[in-house]
């Protein structure tokens, strides 16, 4: 293959915006902690992370029956069958909230990290993909606060969540006949859920308190993924339009769960006893879930996808029991990719993928007869650098919930660098 | 350059936003949200009456700042009691005195203190210490006969009153002069309050005090008196008090002596992980057996009791009960959250341990209605507010 040299500023360019990501990596790393998030990321398991990949974020979240060269999906398995290089990908992710709920505002942000992804091409030809990754799935982050007040004293109250699940996976793709593509990949869901409670009282003589509350799950699932991208044919539309559809599909996870209570108390700052009280172990339940979804790619330079994705939180259950504020959620996304030119000799600006999307989320949650909804607009950039690498940007922003508990004006904005080898691809023999 | 200016633009707009978007500006936790948080936090309180207390006596050495010694006696009346303190002094004799020289030898003691009544007879022989002791160490109990001689050194006796705040004793110079010869002899003196005694003075113990005063003729050509002041080694006080009555209605907390007394409360009914906000302890005092005076310190520690074994109470940190409404007032109380914490966290309850503040300054007593008082306003009370978390 005849590579087009790169000149010196494109490598000065591509350098820095690679220097400029791994500043914001270890940014995110830094304040994985930080000011907090929703107070609707208290349920549960916390806010289910959306994030099939770099590209889809900026597509309203559109990606079940979405093929592409470069995207790794964290979705559907049957989507690496395209990947004809060993692929490497690597995020942060900002998320700012503005709540209301009628008394007031206040603004919370965090910033974190949002997983790292490998495909290895194991056969091209048969689209034989070995994939691995290790990305978020749920985070519980909220920071709120009042005041107590009891005859002759009054007291701050603080809730402060922390933590969540990630999700390892690992898995392989194949395709048949060129149209039929599978793919199927294990997950192994582990984290740690924190929930804490502060009580400070105002004079120094009275014992402030904190209970930490730890839940520690881990359980594994299996994902299964079909793309089929003949439906063209059968419509006998021209080669250059590509109709694709795609379904998803994950089983139960069943996850063991040890739920401990660590309680502080301290006067004046001074720690006067601690004390773990073994709540209970046992089993919880997250559902499974399903999606179906098409795509259209005209020229292999606009792409249109949508997606409908359901999951089952009706059957959830948390050490046994199924909280009453839950019911089943989908999410209906739309949206669009622009790339101009795809050749390496093409002008930066031409060689940039423009995104759009839309989406809607009705969420798992239902509080006193009251659904939670949630419905964004996203946009982003996929900017090339050098060789196959790709920087790319996802903003979305998203309005949920309502002024009766808490709504919650959301920016998210994701930064994943996407990197591509020729590393183990063998090449085709003559 | 237009594309280098075209890309610099873009990196910039990225650097802003990040700077922007990671600037960490958050503000601080609100009440935004809170309908979604379940009230999480119930406090309650508890009321408790002490449910057993008692009096132990427990030998200690007096060396804190003062040292105290006399007799005082009340045979008579409804209340009578006796309560005497011995004071043991060492002194360390200086190189360069001639033992053949010495004129005269003088004990001078600062009041600060004193014990019942402030006027009355100072009566105490001085006697020669035969054996090494310690200041830490030395009880009542051994400062038995065998502990010093017969052979008196020394005598007082004296009228005293409040505007009497230097004591001078006499010393037989015969005993310094022996120190000067053999300093393995020096063991020091004891003091020992006589029948004649009626009150028991507290007097100043320092790096300085007490001071031993010889007058001596230098040993050169010139023959001339000098005074020396002999710095003190270590002292200590022991006193005595005969048991009291074991009346379970009474606790008897005296310094010096010394008694303590024992409170248990049954803190069952608190729920495990239970947060103890507020622990506030009430004891009454007996006046009419209590003896205290201006000089006295009202203040009890409050002790938790850590450990029953090895035949002795060990004590935890304390924490500081006082009167009320400040000085003389009936009604101690102390906020003892920290020890009734330890108890719901699990640590074995023993009960807490009630000490005079000044314990090893002064012979002041306080005599507290216990667990059995007739009137249950008298009996020991724990007021508990505590918080659970769920």
């Amino acid at each position: 293959m005849q590579q087009v040299p790169l000149d010196t500023f494109s490598i000065k360019l591509s350098r820095l915006f690679t220097a400029y990501f791994i500043l914001i990596l270890l940014s995110s790393l830094k304040l994985s902690a930080g000011g907090g998030g929703s107070g609707y990321s208290r349920f549960g398991v916390g806010d289910i992370r959306y994030f099939p990949n770099e590209r889809s974020a900026a597509m309203g979240g559109a990606s079940i029956a979405l093929l592409g060269t470069q995207s790794i999906s964290t979705l559907n398995p049957a989507a690496w069958t395209q990947l004809h290089r060993m692929r490497f990908s690597i995020g942060a992710a900002y998320e700012g909230y503005t709540m209301n709920d009628g008394s007031g505002s206040s603004f919370l942000s965090d910033a974190r990290f949002n997983g790292v992804s490998v495909a290895i091409p194991i056969s091209t030809e048969d689209g034989v993909i070995l994939s691995t990754g290790l990305t978020p799935y749920s985070t519980v982050n909220f920071n709120s606060g009042r005041t107590g007040n009891e005859p002759n004293y009054t007291y701050d109250l603080k809730q402060i969540g922390e933590g969540g699940l990630s999700n390892a996976h690992l898995g392989f793709s194949a395709a048949f006949d060129g149209t039929w593509h599978f793919g199927v990949k294990f997950n192994y869901l582990f984290g740690t859920l924190k929930h804490i409670t502060e009580q400070n009282f105002t004079s120094p003589e009275l014992t402030d308190a904190e209970v930490r509350r730890n839940t520690r799950m881990n359980g594994a699932s299996a994902t299964f993924g079909a793309i089929f991208s003949g439906v063209g044919e059968l419509f006998n539309l021209p080669e250059s339009h590509m109709l694709t559809i795609g379904t998803v599909f994950t089983t139960e996870t069943r996850l063991t769960t040890l739920q401990e209570n660590f309680y502080k108390y301290s006067v004046v700052n001074l720690i006067i006893g601690r004390d773990t009280i073994h709540v209970t172990e046992g089993t919880s339940s997250l559902p499974l879930a399903a999606g179906i979804g098409v795509s259209y790619t005209l020229k292999e330079r606009f792409v249109l996808s949508g997606d409908l994705y359901y999951q089952n939180w009706k059957k959830f259950t948390l050490l046994g029991t199924h909280p009453p504020e839950y019911r089943d959620s989908y999410r209906i996304s739309l949206g669009g990719e622009f790339l101009p030119r795809k050749e390496v000799a093409a002008a930066f600006l031409e060689k940039t993928a423009y995104r759009f999307g839309v989406f809607y989320y009705a969420s798992k949650l239902r509080i006193a007869g009251t659904g939670i909804n949630e419905i964004g607009i996203t946009g982003g950039l996929g900017l090339p650098m050098f060789g196959e690498t790709r920087f790319n940007i996802g903003v979305e922003y998203s309005i949920r919930g309502t002024m009766k508990y808490e709504k919650d004006n959301i920016l998210r904005v994701v930064f994943t660098l996407n990197s591509g080898e020729l590393w183990f691809v063998r090449p085709p023999e003559e | 350059m237009k594309r280098l200016r075209e890309c610099l633009q873009l990196y910039f707009f990225f650097m802003i936003a990040s700077i922007a978007l990671f600037s960490g500006c958050s503000d601080d936790a609100s009440t935004v949200g809170s309908a979604l948080f379940p009230n999480n936090v119930h406090v309650d309180s508890l009321f408790l009456y002490a449910d057993s207390s008692a009096t132990y006596r427990t030998a200690i050495a007096g060396n804190s700042e003062n040292l105290v010694v006399g007799l005082y006696q009340n045979t008579v009346g409804l209340y009578q009691d006796t309560t005497e303190a011995r004071l043991l002094l060492q002194f360390s004799i200086p190189f360069g005195i001639a033992d053949t020289n010495i004129l005269s030898a003088e004990v001078k003691l600062i009041r600060r203190y004193w014990f019942k009544d402030p006027s009355g007879i100072l009566a105490f022989n001085i006697h020669k210490i035969k054996r090494a002791w310690s200041e830490f160490a030395v009880t009542f109990d051994s400062t038995n006969n065998a502990f010093y001689e017969p052979e008196m050194y020394g005598t007082f006796s004296q009228s005293v009153s409040p505007d009497d705040t230097l004591i001078v004793a006499q010393l037989n110079t015969a005993l310094v002069r022996n120190w000067v010869r053999t300093r393995e002899s020096n063991n020091g003196i004891i003091l020992v309050p006589t029948e004649a005694s009626t009150v028991i003075y507290g007097f100043t113990s320092s790096p300085f005090l007490p001071e031993l005063f010889l007058r001596h003729v230098v040993p050169d050509s010139t023959r001339r008196i000098d005074t020396t002041i002999v710095p003190i080694l270590q002292d200590a006080f022991v006193a005595y008090a005969p048991p009291h009555d074991s009346s379970p209605q009474l606790i008897y907390v005296q310094a010096g002596v010394a008694d303590r007394g024992i409170l248990h409360f049954d803190v069952r009914a608190i729920p495990d992980a239970a947060s103890i906000v507020s622990a506030k302890l009430t004891f009454v005092r007996n006046s009419a057996l209590s003896v205290q005076n201006e000089l006295s310190i009202h203040s009890i520690d409050v002790h938790p009791i850590t450990d029953t074994t090895q035949g002795s109470l060990r004590l935890g940190v304390s924490d500081i009960a006082k009167p009320v409404a400040g000085g003389t007032s009936s009604e101690f109380t102390a906020n003892i959250n920290t020890i009734v914490q330890q108890w719901v966290i699990g640590r074995p309850n023993y009960g807490v341990a009630l000490r005079a503040f000044g314990e090893f300054s002064t012979l002041d007593r306080f005599v507290f209605y216990g667990a059995t008082a007739d009137s249950l306003n008298h009996r020991p009370q724990l007021r508990i507010i505590y918080s659970i978390m769920h």
